[in-house]
């Protein structure tokens, strides 16, 4: 099965990106790498992204001349991970999507979005955004409680809703978005 | 979970966090999920992951938020580095040098600049060049979140030209910038700590990692030197630094007056931590809720001094009598400084 997959990812990947040339984007980022992950902070649209071992490798060798398999070549050799032309294919995508790419890549064919469904489970190649809790930001009062999803647990802050809301912004049960509570503290 | 037990778990788990190695945390992942808000309101995320996010009996989305606030911690930090040196060029820029305290300064008394939050830019300008600092940080297009203070705060006790002379060099973003002694900048968050009441943990941490981690030659006389009243307060933040998060006061001269805490010291910040309240700066103003009667109570409410901030408020000490007065009294003085602010500004709200 798994087998099957690889081989169809791989197929798909020579189909859709064998023409790709990535190039990494550097200007007005700031970039730590830290020993399990890289963390990337982008001034110009100040979000910040934290990027798996494999996926920041991909970026690294992004250089704009080298193919997607020449990439999985070196990234393969420099992380011990068994990452295919198809894996760094899904970097280059959630890279691109990040704005982390110096130009954007062509919209995604049918292909493209099949075979990043079957490389969802290839770890290390994550590209996730990075978002305060509320608590972290120190908000005077939340604006908006009742709209914030419920998890992770710091978004709902236990900080003072805004009047005309009264009470904490509380967590609610699982499936509901954070809640205003008027009595008891949020840990009752 | 109580009140209080929240506040004491959250001591626990800081308990030693700043550590180079850091001991796991023998708590569990239900613990860390109660106090988690109160860790991040805190600004101790960072301290919390490094001990406690990883030795929790089981992964959860406490661990997981406080991980996220590490990420972002350390992205800040190089930003903050960045502003750190953008600060200091202006200010030489317009010919002034100033001292910088808190903040980054702190941070580097930690292992990782990651596992503190960072606020303003602190500058300490002597009174004299106050006028054409503030000139400065009005310069269009300056973009330095600078926190200006108009001579040196807790440290008026010394002259300019002696924190100047104790000062050290660092490179921040490849610029060098001048802090305050390791003696100095102690007593500066030991006693910004009590001023504040004590309402972030990371103040304390802050202490604790400045006592353990003091340079070789650390002068006690001259940390201990000057106004009594704020040596004994100061030297009273470095015990509750003892007593609540296990800092190390072995080879220091204040091992034994630093134990002698009254009793309702530890508890009183045991409590403020247990039930997390914006600090001074990140609360709505007062103005704003004088004209509505329900805000304004619970304006009120959140303005009560604690013990700490109220006995230091007050120019009081810390002894064994009730803090009930220092408290109604420390109300009654911030009572009257906004009355006379009022009066002052007008009516603009």
């Amino acid at each position: 099965m798994k087998r099957k997959a690889e081989s169809a990812m791989k197929t798909a990947a020579s189909r859709a990106g064998g023409a790709v040339r990535p190039r990494a984007r550097r200007a007005r980022l700031i970039v730590r790498r830290l020993p399990e992950e890289t963390l990337v902070y982008d001034l110009d649209t100040s979000r910040a992204h934290c990027l798996g071992p494999v996926a920041a490798a991909v970026w690294r060798h992004c250089d704009g001349r080298s193919s997607a398999e020449r990439i999985a070549t070196v990234v393969r050799k420099e992380t011990g991970a068994e990452v295919g032309e198809a894996a760094v294919m899904v970097a280059v995508d959630r890279l691109s999507e990040a704005k982390l790419l110096s130009a954007p890549l062509p919209p995604a064919g049918r292909s493209r979005r099949e075979w990043l469904k079957q490389a969802a489970m290839i770890t290390g190649l994550t590209v996730v955004s990075i978002t305060a809790p509320l608590s972290v930001e120190a908000a005077t009062c939340v604006a908006n409680c009742a709209t914030r999803p419920n998890t992770p647990a710091g978004n709902c802050g236990a900080i003072p809703c805004c009047p005309p809301a009264t009470g904490r912004c509380c967590r609610q049960g699982s499936g509901q978005n954070c809640g205003c509570r008027t009595s008891g503290s949020c840990t009752a | 979970m109580s009140e209080q037990a929240g506040g004491a778990v959250v001591a626990a788990i800081l308990s030693g966090s700043w550590r180079e190695p850091v001991d796991g945390w023998a708590g569990t992942g239900n613990d860390l999920d109660k106090v988690a808000h109160l860790l991040l309101h805190g600004g101790v995320a960072g301290l919390a992951w490094r001990r406690a996010g990883e030795s929790a009996d089981r992964p959860g989305v406490a661990a997981a938020e406080l991980h996220q606030a590490y990420r972002l911690q350390v992205l800040r930090a190089a930003l903050h580095e960045q502003a750190v040196a953008r600060s200091f060029a202006l200010m030489r820029s317009h010919g002034i040098e100033p001292i910088l305290g808190k903040g980054w300064a702190a941070a580097r008394l930690y292992p990782d600049p990651g596992l503190r939050p960072y606020g303003d830019v602190d500058l300490y300008v002597g009174l004299q060049a106050h006028a054409a600092a503030r000139a400065a940080v009005a310069t269009p297009n300056a973009d330095c979140p600078i926190d200006l203070h108009a001579g040196f705060a807790e440290l008026d006790d010394r002259t300019s030209d002696e924190l100047h002379a104790n000062a050290v060099d660092a490179e921040a973003g490849g610029t060098r910038v001048r802090m305050f002694g390791a003696e100095d900048h102690l007593r500066l968050l030991c006693l910004h700590a009590l001023k504040h009441g004590l309402l972030r943990p990371i103040w304390l941490c802050d202490i604790a990692a400045a006592v353990e981690g003091r340079p070789a030659g650390f002068d006690w006389d001259r940390f201990l030197w000057g106004d009594g009243t704020r040596t004994r307060w100061a030297v009273a933040a470095i015990g509750l630094a003892h007593r609540l998060l296990d800092a190390r006061l072995d080879g220091t001269p204040l091992a034994e007056r630093a134990r002698r805490l009254p009793r309702w010291l530890a508890p009183a910040v045991v409590a403020e931590w247990s039930s997390p309240r914006p600090a001074q700066g990140g609360r709505a103003p007062m103005a704003a809720a004088i004209r509505r009667p329900r805000t304004l109570l619970r304006a009120i409410g959140t303005r009560w001094p604690n013990a700490i901030e109220a006995t230091v408020g007050v120019g009081g000490s810390f002894g064994a009598w009730p803090r009930l007065p220092y408290q109604v009294a420390e109300s009654a003085r911030r009572s009257a400084r906004f009355v006379v602010s009022i009066r002052r500004d007008g009516d603009h709200f």
